[in-house]
């Protein structure tokens, strides 16, 4: 066990038992990370901070069900992309384009010029265009750096369609980033 | 099916391979044009991947944060009663109910602990019950808690299977209290024998529509905070359905062949539904009715 899940395995008993400030300070260890999976799953620091706040009251309500077969940081994500994934359902039934993070001024170009230029997306558009559990799955193992067992038991799949997604993702990832090489094609699986 | 191996593709493309099993895979990938493809496409995305900067919570947001953590809290602990509408399950009444069982009496030092207007001091000095008897308390408070006069027939039954439910289970866990608890704080409809023509009109009712949705209370499926929502994931697996996006509806409580059963729907108004039937005292399997 990492020094850090040690310290989260105490601060949850120590919160459960009824020591408050436990829970801020699993907060305070936890809320970048959870604000950096949020943001990048939902590319929109509103709704990012909206999900991070209802994971952390999610974890307040139900921290008595913590079990601590996995670690207290499997069970908080899980309940970030779980949030974030019922936070896109949201998006999907009302609509709207996101702001990027950090938009540029309006290129006069006309459309000739606009085809005639390579149009590299940001790396936050393009994972937008991702399917959520591909995004997911992506976020975790490459943004975050988190080993896939322990994506997989985020996510709630086996670590052989984590790897799948990561694979899948990284490849939709390059053709919406729109770097791939002219002769290059990719060929398409039919499984999702 | 692919053609190529991804495991290498994926190996070789993070750089874990050793330099001559790289050489060698890479000879191999270059002769396979879809393959190098894949292998090109995979560092491309890696490289964007690493050069991303990780976004940042700042002062401000951070104290938003942490102020509106406090705040929802606020207002969803007092707010106990149950609101159903049509069949939708209530989660506020599901989270209140669990959040009564971690320790009410938890809140309200941590609302002044999150609160950056002040008041830090009287925090560390906060007593809180301990979990089991925040839950002996909130079972009590849950059973004396009255029913809506055109809901007690539901809240009736909802009680009979939580009764059979503590009965039934000779040491229930803390989890095992907490699904119990926030099953029996929420009157859930009862639907009578749910019989091969009842499960098929059940499939075929409306629910989560949009309508509803656009509430707070109704939109949010926590799968886990429902009764057996462990094991609802198997049923999202064998009714082809996502859990990861589909929504799912505690429709109400029924017997079958009679043995008290859950009634879960999955699926919304814009495809087909499948109904599910688990037992609430072990959460077993009794029928599925799969989405068509």
């Amino acid at each position: 066990m990492t020094s850090r899940a040690a310290q989260d395995e105490e601060l949850v008993r120590r919160f459960v038992a009824g020591d408050t400030d436990a829970f801020t300070e699993l907060m305070a260890a936890h809320e970048d990370r959870v604000f950096a999976i949020c943001m990048r799953m939902l590319r929109d620091r509103e709704a990012a901070l909206d999900a991070v706040q209802d994971t952390f009251i999610a974890v307040f309500r139900k921290a008595g069900r913590f079990s601590g077969r996995s670690a207290f940081s499997t069970w908080l994500y899980r309940v970030a992309v779980n949030t974030c994934y019922d936070s896109l359902r949201r998006q999907r039934r009302r609509p709207t384009v996101p702001l990027p993070e950090h938009s540029d001024p309006a290129d006069s170009a006309g459309e000739d010029d606009f085809r005639s230029v390579e149009v590299r997306p940001d790396i936050a558009a393009a994972l937008a265009e991702l399917p959520a559990e591909f995004r997911a799955a992506v976020v975790l193992a490459d943004l975050e750096d988190l080993p896939l067992q322990e994506v997989g038991d985020i996510l709630g799949v086996p670590v052989g369609t984590v790897k799948s997604r990561v694979f899948r993702g990284r490849r939709l990832l390059a053709e919406a980033l729109g770097n791939l090489s002219g002769g290059a094609r990719l060929p398409r699986d039919e499984t999702t | 099916m692919t053609a190529f191996d991804e495991e290498l593709i994926a190996a070789l493309a993070e750089g874990r391979l050793p330099p001559d099993e790289a050489a060698a895979a890479e000879a191999r990938i270059a002769a396979d044009p879809a393959a190098s493809a894949e292998l090109e496409a995979q560092r491309i995305a890696l490289a964007a991947l690493a050069a991303a900067t990780p976004p940042m919570l700042d002062d401000l947001e951070r104290r938003r944060l942490r102020a509106s953590v406090a705040a929802q809290l606020d207002v969803v602990l007092p707010a106990a009663a149950p609101s159903r509408r049509r069949f939708t399950f209530n989660w506020a009444a599901i989270a209140t109910a669990a959040a009564v069982l971690v320790g009410v009496v938890l809140v309200a030092p941590l609302l002044s602990l999150l609160n950056t207007s002040g008041g830090d001091d009287t925090l560390s000095q906060a007593q809180a019950p301990t979990t089991q008897e925040a839950g002996e308390s909130d079972l009590l408070f849950s059973a004396s808690e009255p029913a809506a006069a055109d809901e007690g027939e539901a809240e009736s039954a909802a009680t009979t299977v939580v009764a059979d439910a503590l009965s039934a289970a000779e040491a229930p866990t803390a989890e095992d209290r907490t699904l119990i608890t926030a099953f029996a704080a929420q009157p859930l409809p009862e639907l009578g024998e749910l019989t091969e023509e009842a499960l098929v009109a059940l499939s075929a009712a409306r629910f989560q529509d949009d309508g509803l949705a656009e509430t707070e209370e109704t939109d949010k499926v926590d799968v886990e905070a429902l009764p057996c929502g462990e094991r609802l994931a198997e049923d999202f697996a064998s009714t082809g359905f996502d859990i990861a996006t589909d929504p799912v509806t505690l429709a109400g409580t029924g017997t079958r062949d009679g043995e008290r059963v859950l009634a879960f729907v999955l699926g919304g108004p814009d495809a087909a539904q499948a109904v599910v039937l688990r037992s609430p005292v072990t959460c077993d399997l009794v029928a599925t009715i799969p989405a068509r």
